[in-house]
């Protein structure tokens, strides 16, 4: 239980650490653009000044992080007024829906070519459908969703966006082609077959290291799929975060709203690193190393 | 697909490329020399001599578009291709070759480079600086430059052990001979050509999806996912319900996908082929 504890006040820690480096950093990048800073300023609540000082960008920094960390309070649209709470955690949750089922799917596909090619490797049929499945998936999000929005009339079947998703832009092939080699150095591993030899269950043996290769996998995915899914989201006119971003921090002047994006896909992927780090050390028997 | 095959099909479609690209660079479209912003077309005419593609809702020649398009795919996938090799190759051997402080650093700069999800980084560019293409391509290439970097990486590691790299600094060869010759032009070339043809098609999308949602190269020139987006919010009909009835928004749709579709599956497999010839070098057949 201590040893839990300890582990996770240094997962909560560092996750607060990493966020503020980050956004510290992005804070710095709108600061630095031409004609940004009063805006900026403004959208994240500083009074209305005419000069600032140094000591105003980073108590405004501070009071903003502050109050998202404490209060929940992300403030307000300086285009509408509306408070941004109000509609953005609808559209985050879209978003996360999207690119978890996404992952699954993704998954799942790519566990069924894995069984097919190495259960039937001279099947013309399994070889016509992996090459069928990979040409699928070496085209883009946008002649996808041209082709189910256009051509098929499917696009009130929220599925397809999934499927777009999960097998586009090459996700498919990558995940296939890393699952597939981190599996195969599993099974001619030495340790595999000495496990084997002694009379090992085959899965106690084998879903351990993949387990932590499927975080690994996932976790360097995870940036790919985030940046897909705003572009999904775009073509199949659903509302998540992405577009909603694009309407109003993109093309408007809310650059709080811009910043709050950055700072949720930043959370995303500080907690699936951390989460691929920590689930290593559970899954991995082998002492750590000690530099 | 047979060998011969494969290199008949790339040598075609390098030389059509090449020749859409300098019909373009040169705005050189025949029948008519028609530049793109032209736009006194009769609306929606089927294709002719006169327009070889036809024209659309808009008034545009689509023949002339889809040549300015592979232009803009040119400009975007070399302007993201020049940075991505050049960082990418000096931050590889700067992370590995000499081991002390500095290759240190540059390998947590790698790192930090490799977390930003490169994305939402243009989107933020755009936001901040305004949607200049050529800057938001070299800024991609910039940002993807880590995962030639951590290839270049991994070549460097594996090759200091090997024999004729103690031999050559025992020779007196002077260490930037040994990066550039022994290491780089020897034994990683079809790495980097590899990593070259795989960031060219990269942002030839990235190009594609940001010119979609009118982000792109669609605000100064064409570009074929601006024409794909035109192609979906004009039309009506379907490509596969009537196709003895083609109309202009068919082709428009029909060639951005085939265009789209066949540069990037080309450059997918050139990326692959030198993949294998890369592994074939060290004695590893796929």
């Amino acid at each position: 239980m201590k040893r839990f504890l300890e582990h996770l006040f240094y997962f909560v820690g560092l996750l607060i650490v990493q966020l503020v480096l980050i956004a510290g950093v992005e804070y710095v990048l709108f600061l630095v653009a031409p004609g940004v800073k009063q805006k900026l300023l403004l959208s994240m609540g500083a009074p209305e000044k005419s000069n600032y000082a140094y000591w105003d960008y980073l108590v405004t920094f501070k009071d903003w992080f502050g109050r998202i960390f404490t209060r929940g309070d992300l403030g307000r649209l300086m285009s509408t007024g509306d408070p941004i709470r109000n509609f953005v955690f609808d559209t985050i949750l879209v978003t996360i829906k999207l690119v978890v089922v996404a992952l699954f799917i993704c998954l799942v596909l790519s566990i069924v070519i894995i069984y097919l090619k190495k259960s039937f490797p001279n099947s013309r049929l399994v070889k016509g459908f992996v090459f069928s499945m990979q040409f699928l998936s070496s085209i883009h999000y946008i002649v996808l969703g041209y082709l189910v929005i256009v051509e098929l009339k499917m696009s009130q079947f929220p599925v397809f966006s999934y499927l777009i998703l999960a097998v586009g832009n090459g996700m498919l092939n990558d995940m296939v082609e890393l699952i597939e080699n981190e599996l195969d150095g599993i099974l001619n591993s030495p340790y595999y077959r000495a496990a084997l030899a002694r009379g090992g269950k085959l899965w106690r043996n084998i879903l351990p290291p993949l387990g932590i290769t499927l975080a690994r996998i996932f976790n360097s995915k995870l940036p790919m799929l985030l940046g897909g899914s705003f572009i999904v989201e775009y073509v199949m006119n659903l509302h998540g975060i992405g577009v909603f971003t694009i309407q109003y921090g993109v093309r408007g002047t809310d650059y709080n709203l811009l910043l709050i994006y950055s700072l949720f896909v930043t959370l995303v992927i500080v907690f699936s690193n951390l989460m691929a780090n920590s689930l290593q050390k559970y899954l991995d028997p082998r002492p750590e190393k000690v530099f | 697909m047979k060998r011969s095959l494969m290199k008949i099909y790339f040598t075609v479609a390098a030389v059509l490329y090449a020749v859409m690209i300098l019909m373009g660079i040169f705005e050189y479209i025949p029948p008519n020399f028609y530049r793109v912003h032209q736009m006194n077309f009769p609306q929606l005419q089927p294709p002719s001599l006169e327009h070889l593609l036809g024209t659309d809702y808009y008034k545009h020649d689509i023949f002339s578009e889809f040549i300015y398009g592979a232009k803009s795919t040119f400009y975007s996938g070399i302007l993201a291709a020049i940075p991505f090799t050049l960082l990418g190759i000096l931050l590889g051997i700067a992370a590995s070759y000499y081991e002390n402080r500095f290759s240190y650093y540059a390998d947590r700069f790698l790192e930090v480079l490799n977390a930003f999800p490169k994305f939402i980084v243009l989107l933020i560019f755009i936001a901040l600086f305004g949607n200049h293409v050529f800057l938001l391509m070299m800024i991609f290439g910039i940002f993807s430059s880590p995962k030639l970097a951590e290839l270049i990486k991994g070549r460097v590691l594996a090759l200091k052990k090997e024999m004729f790299i103690d031999s050559s600094i025992a020779l007196g060869l002077p260490h930037w001979a040994i990066i550039f010759r022994h290491i780089l032009w020897n034994n990683s070339r079809s790495i980097i050509l590899g990593q070259f043809f795989f960031i060219y098609s990269a942002a030839v999308l990235i190009e594609a999806s940001l010119s979609y949602v009118n982000l792109g190269f669609s605000q100064t020139s064409v570009s074929w996912g601006y024409m794909l987006y035109e192609a979906r919010y004009a039309s009506g009909r379907t490509l596969f319900a009537a196709p003895w009835n083609l109309g202009s928004f068919h082709i428009k749709a029909f060639v951005s996908i085939m265009g789209l579709t066949l540069l990037t599956l080309s450059m997918f497999y050139l990326s692959r082929y030198y993949r294998q010839k890369a592994l074939e070098l060290r004695g590893i057949r796929e």
